[in-house]
């Protein structure tokens, strides 16, 4: 029994041309891709399997470990368990993610948000011109605004009553905790100010109809609708919070004591100060699974949104 | 070790170029030129060891010039580098890490020599400085300064300059209290009296300035609390035999005492101040506004005020202005202490041009180029000859006379690669006492402990007598 092969039909060329084609464009586009690839894999996937195999090592920045490091296993992790000043970083670091960026830099931007939506346009466009200003200021500057704002004799000490008190020394995570606030609000305000255009205004004045008062159409009506714009504040919030370490180490190196040594500080400490690169990239691993951890807790709030977005 | 950018010295500067210049082409060490070829690097501080960053550059520039004409087939390359010393040290540590990137002569603080030494960067020197004709200047180094170069027999670096304390204090704000001059201690108690009388005469004022506090890091404890321990009953910081640090010892007992009364009694000066990052530069400024009494302060201090051009120029200071010892905690032999601390030049292991290398290290410890680094500097010249110049003495009189009988005092400070967590464990504590005077001791002892035993193990602290 023979077989014959089927002659190629025009049908038959017909589809292999336009498979041929793909096939070329696909490698056409995958050649493109490759210089993104290789950046994305030379500057950051290679750097940070680095980072995390020196987070398991006794690299020391200087000392006998310096050159000659070993692999350490768990003894960077076992160690920090057992840190009782990791842990108050840990403490602090939340008081200062939470404190001064989820709750009051949302809490104020959307306040100003909210009083800008009552006022004529000049009125907006000033207010929202000084706030951006902070904003806008480098960090550095802000952080030595804020020292000077703070001292003994200073505005800040004046307003609190205690003009001979050194507010930065007597109650420094709160001092700190204001001045990032006042930096991070008008990002929050202007975030948010976007979303508040986005309400529709037929919505809020059914509310108002029904006979709903102010409070009542901003908790069940406005904040609602802007809910997705909240989240992705918050999150923008959080990661740009959870990684400062310009402002605190201008105002107090992570001072007096440990008292403002958030996780950034206490890793520069390790690291640069004390010479623990390894354990210093240890508490750095640990601070990006915390931010990791937070920001999957966000978009996961998120996500009914997105899904009726994409429905 | 300098702490700020402070002011430039021109006119004095210019004459001690002129010198320098003369004397460029005297022998520094060698004089053979035997840096046959290649290229020799330093890394080198542009903005903190030098008063102004227009006096490093001047006298970089100089070296520079002084080499071209000694070594003219080898090419120096001057890595200058800003921030403060750990800013520099950090750069350093990091380049360090490839050899393809490591200076042949680093600029370093005497107190981070045993940290490149125990990282094995450091190239032992010890053939360089023992060859007298090498290293002339060698001999000439009082044996306290070349014991801060040596660890564990082996001399890694060659001392640049330094920097002893002693009690400097505003002469009109004493008179006004009631007190005679010429004011000289002879222990803690007399200090803590004459503050507290300058504060009963004017309480506006801060009468006792003694650095506190992580803020200025491991340069408060040479500043401040090193001092204290080094004139108190039991001066041991760290303890060569057990290879552990002190965390509860009379002499700490004593140190952590006089900052507890001092802070209890109102005469320190605020937390505004000492917790500054910039707290070190603040005592001259502060003295010669007559918001400061006393100081236990640097001898670099008098150099702020010395000329027209400084950050704080102050004529009247040579009278206005007297200077103690600081005397020991109860006069006990030898009746002072200093700390002392200052900069060096080392040699690094992987350098491919260590002849290159040492003979930069001679030709910058050449008489004329200590005596330069010294004045514009604010440091006492490591060499014994070279600090008892006229041009030395004469600039900024009769301070630096007067620092220089208190080097004999001079102690330096653990010279370990741990150091820096003990002087962070030892700052917080007294700046702890700065913030609460009514702190209890016992727990401030046991935050010590604890903050050393932290980083470095339970095993690796003590208590002494």
């Amino acid at each position: 029994m023979t077989t014959l092969a089927k002659p190629p039909t025009s049908d038959d060329t017909a589809i292999a041309e336009p498979r041929l084609r793909s096939a070329i464009r696909h490698v056409v586009t995958t050649a493109w891709l490759f210089p993104s690839a290789a950046l994305l894999i030379g500057l950051f996937i290679i750097p940070t399997c680095y980072a995390v195999y020196l987070g398991f090592t006794n690299l020391e920045l200087l000392g006998q470990y310096a050159q000659n490091y070993n692999f350490t296993g768990l003894a960077n992790l076992q160690r920090m368990i057992h840190d009782p000043t990791f842990w108050l970083s840990v403490k602090l670091t939340l008081i200062f993610v939470i404190g001064s960026g989820v709750i009051a830099q949302t809490v104020l931007g959307l306040a100003l948000a909210l009083l800008g939506q009552r006022v004529n346009v000049i009125a907006r466009s000033s207010v929202g011109a000084i706030v951006i200003l902070a904003w806008v200021l480098p960090e550095i500057t802000v952080a030595f605004v804020w020292y000077s704002f703070s001292q003994a004799g200073g505005t800040l000490s004046h307003l609190f009553g205690v003009p001979n008190s050194d507010l930065l020394s007597t109650v420094p995570m709160l001092v700190v905790c204001m001045a990032n606030a006042w930096r991070g609000t008008a990002f929050s305000m202007l975030l948010l100010s976007a979303g508040l255009r986005n309400v529709p205004r037929e919505v809020d004045e059914a509310a108002q109809l029904e006979g709903a008062g102010y409070w009542r159409r901003l908790f069940t009506v406005t904040l609602p609708i802007i809910r997705p714009t909240l989240m992705i504040n918050l999150l923008l919030i959080t990661l740009a919070t959870i990684s400062d370490f310009t402002l605190i180490f201008a105002m107090t190196q992570g001072g007096p004591g440990n008292q403002t040594a958030i996780l950034p500080v206490y890793m520069y400490i390790e690291a640069f100060q004390f010479n623990q690169l390894g354990y210093g990239t240890t508490i750095a691993l640990t601070l990006v699974l915390i931010g990791a951890i937070l920001s999957i807790a966000y978009i996961r709030q998120l996500r009914p949104e997105l899904q009726d977005s994409t429905s | 070790m300098k702490h700020f950018k402070r002011f430039a010295v021109p006119a004095v500067g210019a004459a001690l170029l002129v010198t320098t210049a003369a004397c460029s082409g005297s022998p520094a060490g060698s004089g053979s030129g035997s840096s046959g070829s290649g290229t020799v690097t330093v890394l080198y501080s542009n903005n903190y060891v030098f008063n102004s960053d227009a006096l490093a550059t001047q006298w970089w520039k100089g070296i520079a010039k002084q080499w071209k004409a000694k070594y003219p087939h080898t090419k120096l390359v001057l890595q200058g580098t800003g921030g403060t010393d750990i800013d520099l040290m950090n750069k350093a540590a990091i380049l360090f890490r490839s050899p393809s990137t490591t200076p042949d002569v680093i600029q370093l603080p005497t107190t981070y020599v045993a940290q490149f030494a125990g990282s094995s960067y450091l190239e032992p020197l010890n053939s360089f400085v023992h060859s007298s004709k090498a290293a002339s200047f060698w001999p000439t180094m009082p044996a306290g300064v070349q014991n801060m170069s040596t660890i564990d027999g082996n001399v890694y670096s060659v001392n640049a300059g330094n920097n002893n304390t002693g009690l400097l204090y505003n002469k009109a704000m004493l008179t006004r209290a009631g007190v005679k001059m010429p004011w000289k201690p002879t222990n803690w108690q007399q200090i803590l009296q004459v503050a507290a009388k300058v504060k009963a005469a004017d309480p506006g004022v801060w009468p006792l300035w003694v650095a506190a506090g992580v803020a200025a890091g491991p340069t408060n404890v040479l500043q401040g609390s090193g001092n204290l321990i080094f004139g108190s009953s039991n001066t041991t910081m760290f303890d060569t035999k057990t290879k552990k640090w002190v965390v509860d010892s009379s002499g700490i007992r004593a140190t952590l005492e006089f900052y507890q009364k001092m802070f209890k009694q109102g005469l320190g000066a605020p937390t505004s101040q000492l917790f500054r990052a910039d707290a070190v530069g603040q005592p001259p400024l502060l003295l010669k506004q007559g918001k400061l009494a006393i100081a236990i302060g640097s001898n670099w201090y008098p150099s702020v005020w010395a000329s027209p051009k400084s950050a704080a120029p102050w004529a009247a200071a040579k009278t206005a202005v007297g200077s103690a010892p600081f005397p020991t905690q109860n006069g006990q032999t030898p009746g002072a202490a200093s700390t002392l601390g200052g900069w060096a030049y080392a040699v690094s292991k992987a350098s491919k041009n260590v002849q290159g290398a040492e003979d930069f290290i001679a030709l910058a410890s050449s008489p004329a180029n200590q005596l330069t680094t010294a004045v514009w500097s604010g440091f006492v010249p490591p060499s014994t000859p070279v600090g008892e110049k006229p041009l030395f003495i004469n600039f900024a009189p009769p301070f630096q006379a007067d620092f220089n009988t208190y080097a004999k005092y001079g102690v330096a400070l653990p010279n370990n690669v741990n150091f820096p967590v003990y002087a962070r464990a030892l700052n917080t504590v007294t700046g702890d006492f700065a913030q609460n005077p009514n702190a209890s001791m016992s727990a401030e002892l046991a935050r010590l402990s604890s903050l050393v035993s932290q980083q470095l193990g339970s095993g690796s602290v003590e208590t002494l007598p």
